[in-house]
């Protein structure tokens, strides 16, 4: 069996407790505005361009059997709409300007590379973490892999948006020692304006997986002038108060950092004019969690 | 009035034509020290000043001068014109960057000899000596007396200076800070110090005359938190000192280490003892807070790690890390106390080991090994092999007996063993002729100061340099270690495969530094396998090469009884040898720095610090008796929160659990960002943490690096 992966990245160490591997699974069915891995919102092989890196050389138009790759009058054309992922612009690029964005992977494969780093999760309390994009859209990839590495005593992390039937959940429930669930908003068409979907299967999968006890990181990303109201944060507080119990929670500040990313992928980015909240606004939110003696992450 | 040093010998030397030259240096020495002008400042707290100097006539002036010396010791082999042609394929390895020779200093004086006994007892030993003991240790005897008075009287100088400066001073607060200068020096020029503060006086002036007599560098000053304990708990006990006082002569200690720039002088703090615990205590402590507090470039700190080590002690050694300077490094005890027994060093002694300059492990006050004795370029070999034994820069020509025609060589197999056969060719080459250059280096250049610090030297009669103290080693460092290894992956990968290039032309693509094989250069750098990716194929090859270096290290034996020992650091010595070295399989252009160290080549890791731990650990450290470097550059940033932090420390245990022997860490400021923006190839191996992920900065979007220039200033991030 395959998996469609993005990336694995060792030492992950905000993903769950310890030292990680966190494997980036592609595909996602949340459109974030502010989200910070463009390149994982698409199911398959996407082409990246990175513009700082090209040197107009052309090979890449030469090598493309589709037309895609062009210049023209100095200037660099790339028409994403008729390529075929066949990585030929990629393999024949000398400057390392055109890469791929996805590949697929046995679970084998994948074990072998988590299990290079044991020696870490054994002194950290460390382990896996499953993420993306949204990585239980690759049910049973993601539930073979989870189950594999549940075999060889691994830790095991799910980093989840939730926004799937709670089927999905149930199928690798027995092999996931944390769920990191991402709370966007609690507003039902706030959610949907900035995020594509509405969150009520997200919101009533948390109360299954909190009812049967699992372990749960709630992470709450704040962006300015989308979710950061009080009133906003104060229903979601309010939410999570109800539920039987959450390990812990944790307010993610927002960054740009991925903006760079969008236009080498094609998309185009739609929060440019939005800051990093402040540190006083952090801690106001923060104090919310608190005076609810939710436990909240400073 | 100042003197030059190298004036001062040139006249005793001069005077003394017919002496033995030990006793002509101890001579020389000796009216150095009585002729100097003594620097005292009325507000120092501790008396001293290590002023820069030279070393002339304690040290080979270079190679030529000792192969020269060789044959006037021993004509007969200048006749033999096998040994001559081997010592001029050694100059001549020294100057194409082959090679490289610096065989003094490096040592850790027993200072805590001196402690315990003072230069008193040590003058009292010698005169016992040169009237009662033996006829042919009466040179040592004598030269040891008559530098060990000198000392003893430079003690007493900056007693007096104390005493005239005092006279004259207004403010109660200098004045009695003379005073206490005054009292210690006058005592310690014969006795065993007292106190704490007399003991931090006499240590720096055994020092500073250590350093006057053969300034090469690196003469470290071994377990100070431990042999300065005793005074300071007597003090402490006594009602006499308290911490912050403590602290404070420290500090003035670590700003006399400041005045010899880049003067490698080693502190080495903590370490466990099989019989007892993890030795750590109230100085360890106020060392690491005064390199904090003064942020200079010496000492140079290093910590005995162990997995007993402190929680609270860990937590102060974290802090001085983040702060960017440098120090300390850590080194793990288990594995460095085994690279020392297995070459023939006591369980105790080695329990007892101090790091000397770098990163080289020595026994204090028992040990003599030339660490910078002798170091080899392993990517000169390859150089030389795809030139035709030419070198690529000078043009100078270096030959093996193997030298085959690049054609006739057929599979990566055959290509790897001729490496191994003109690499163990020019390792054996210098190994012996170094050997040559022990058996009349004591006769040349002893040193009688260092050597009556040392235990065993005047029992013997024998100067640390012949072979007087407990330990005596040779030493054998390595450079250009991961280059070799990427280059013979990269080869094994582009020659001898399918439509592979041959080996002809690339030969000739690299006598042209890669121009108008840009392509090539590309598969070169970024598909090829590299060391420090936990990648087996890249890996295995280091592992077998570093083995082998290691295995043939060990077959060797010195002049002195000793063994020879291994160690993979380079110094700076990467930069020099590189500027020597031509353009190489994997990618790297003429005359570029060669890796640091053991560390892979910069910007070749790319997957992150857990696979260059990986990697680097598949090597067997236990092995190298004299040390290793693996240096990890982090963000400051990186430190902003304590999960990152606890999760550096995992870092570090995973890595010493491994059976690392040695780490260091650079945190870099965002000044460096900005150059890494400007020249990202330079800056490849830079990690940052970004949110949530940790990443190569120069791997990043420019709108990302920009965010992260601006980013040290937050907080939440």
């Amino acid at each position: 069996m395959e998996g469609m992966i993005s990336n694995i990245q060792k030492f992950s160490i905000d993903d769950g407790p310890g030292i990680r591997t966190t494997v980036f699974f592609k595909g996602c069915n949340l459109h974030c505005l502010w989200c910070h891995n463009p390149e994982t919102i698409r199911p398959g092989k996407d082409l990246q361009f990175l513009e700082g890196k090209c040197n107009l050389c052309g090979n890449c138009s030469k090598a493309c059997p589709n037309h895609v790759h062009a210049i023209k009058n100095g200037e660099r054309i790339l028409l994403r709409d008729l390529c075929e992922s066949c990585g030929n612009c990629i393999e024949h690029c000398p400057t390392g300007a055109l890469i791929s964005t996805g590949k697929t992977m046995s679970v084998e494969e994948v074990i072998k590379e988590i299990e290079k780093d044991r020696p870490f999760y054994e002194t950290s309390g460390g382990g896996v973490t499953l993420s993306g994009g949204e990585c239980l859209l690759q049910r049973d990839f993601a539930g073979a892999l989870l189950k594999q590495c549940k075999n060889q005593d691994l830790h095991t992390a799910v980093d989840t948006a939730g926004n799937v039937p709670w089927k999905v959940f149930e199928t690798v429930l027995p092999y996931v020692d944390l769920f990191l669930y991402d709370m966007k908003l609690f507003d039902r068409n706030k959610h949907k304006a900035a995020t594509g979907v509405d969150n009520d299967l997200i919101l009533s999968n948390l109360i299954k997986l909190s009812d049967i006890g699992k372990k749960i990181w709630i992470r709450i990303p704040i962006i300015p002038g989308i979710n950061s109201s009080t009133e906003d944060i104060n229903e979601t507080a309010d939410f999570i108060e109800k539920l039987k119990f959450i390990d812990s929670i944790e307010l993610l500040p927002y960054h740009n950092l991925g903006e760079g990313k969008y236009k080498s992928v094609g998309m185009e980015y739609k929060l440019t004019s939005i800051k990093p909240p402040t540190e006083e606004l952090m801690n106001s939110l923060i104090d919310i969690f608190d005076r609810k003696g939710l436990n909240i992450k400073r | 009035m100042f003197v030059l040093r190298k004036d001062v010998f040139e006249r005793v030397l001069n005077e003394t034509i017919e002496e033995p030259k030990v006793v002509r240096l101890a001579k020389c020495l000796s009216s150095f020290l009585h002729e100097n002008e003594i620097i005292l400042s009325f507000d120092d707290i501790l008396a001293g000043h290590a002023q820069f100097c030279d070393c002339t006539y304690s040290t080979p002036s270079g190679a030529l001068e000792e192969v020269n010396t060789l044959f006037a010791e021993e004509p007969v082999l200048e006749k033999n014109s096998e040994v001559k042609a081997q010592l001029e394929q050694f100059l001549i390895g020294m100057r194409i960057g082959m090679y490289q020779r610096g065989p003094s200093g490096h040592v850790i004086a027993g200072y805590a000899t001196i402690l315990k006994k003072g230069f008193g007892s040590l003058i009292a030993s010698a005169r016992n000596q040169l009237n009662n003991g033996m006829e042919s240790k009466k040179d040592f005897a004598q030269a040891s007396l008559v530098i060990c008075e000198a000392a003893s009287n430079y003690a007493l100088r900056y007693g007096a200076k104390a005493r005239e400066i005092g006279e004259a001073c207004i403010s109660e607060v200098y004045k009695h800070q003379m005073e206490r200068i005054i009292t210690a020096c006058e005592w310690v020029s014969l006795n065993a110090p007292r106190t704490f503060f007399e003991a931090v006086q006499l240590l720096w002036i055994t020092h500073e005359i250590v350093i006057y007599e053969q300034y090469c560098g690196s003469m470290s000053l071994g377990r100070l938190d431990q042999y300065l304990y005793p005074f300071y708990t007597k003090d402490m006990a006594e009602g006499i000192l308290t911490y912050e006082e403590a602290s404070e002569i420290i500090q003035a200690l670590w700003i006399k280490f400041g005045g010899l720039r880049k003067g490698y002088q080693n502190v080495t703090l903590g370490g466990y003892s099989s019989k007892g615990k993890y030795e750590v205590n109230d100085l360890s402590f106020i060392c690491l807070q005064a390199s904090r507090l003064l942020m200079i470039d010496q000492p140079l700190l290093s910590v005995r790690w162990h997995e007993t080590i402190p929680e609270d002690f860990w937590e102060e050694i974290q802090k001085l890390i983040e702060t960017g300077i440098g120090f300390p490094a850590l080194f793990n005890d288990e594995v460095a106390i085994e690279a020392k027994e297995r070459l023939g060093i006591s369980k105790e002694d080695a329990e007892g080991y101090g790091i000397v300059g770098c990163v080289e492990i020595s026994i204090p006050g028992k040990e003599f090994s030339h660490t910078e004795g002798f170091r080899i370029n392993w990517a000169k070999v390859l150089d030389l092999m795809l030139n035709a034994g030419v070198c690529s820069i000078t043009g100078e020509s270096m030959k093996s007996p193997y030298s085959p025609i690049l054609k006739d060589i057929k599979s990566f197999e055959e290509f790897y063993m001729w490496f191994k056969k003109d690499f163990f060719y020019f390792l054996d080459l210098g190994m012996s002729c170094i050997n040559l250059f022990d058996k009349h280096y004591s006769k040349h250049w002893p040193t009688p100061f260092l050597s009556s610090t040392m235990t065993g030297c005047l029992e013997k009669g024998i100067d640390v340099t012949g072979g007087g103290t407990i330990y005596n080693l040779t030493t054998v460092n390595g450079c250009g270690m991961a280059n070799v290894s990427d280059s013979l992956a990269a080869i094994k990968n582009v020659i001898y495969k399918e439509n592979g290039l041959s080996l002809t032309e690339f030969s000739d693509i690299l006598h042209n530094n890669f121009i108008g094989s840009e392509k090539l250069l590309k598969e070169l750098k970024t598909k090829c396998p590299k060391f420090g990716n936990d990648d087996k194929e890249a890996d295995t090859i280091l592992k077998e090469l570093t083995d082998d270096f290691c295995i043939q290290i060990d077959n060797y034996v010195n002049p002195r009884g000793g063994r020879f020992q291994s160690g993979l650091y380079t110094v700076e010595t990467h930069a020099y040898m590189g500027k020597l070295t031509g353009a190489l399989p994997d990618g790297r252009l003429k005359g570029v720095a060669l890796a640091n160290a053991l560390s892979p080549v910069q910007g070749a890791d790319v997957i992150g610090p857990t696979a260059v731990i990986k990697s680097i650990t598949k090597i067997n450290h236990r092995v190298l008796g004299n040390g290793m470097v693996l240096d990890l550059k982090f963000h400051p940033s990186f430190f902003n929160n304590n999960k990152h932090r606890l999760a550096f420390k995992y870092l570090i245990n995973t890595y010493f659990k491994l059976g690392g022997l040695e780490i260091q860490f650079n945190v870099i400021d965002h000044e460096t960002l900005i150059k890494a923006q400007e020249a990202p190839e330079d800056y490849k191996d830079l990690i940052v943490r970004v949110s949530g992920f940790s990443a190569y900065f120069v791997t990043l979007d420019r709108v990302l690096q920009d965010e992260i220039i601006a980013r040290t200033q937050y907080s939440t991030i």
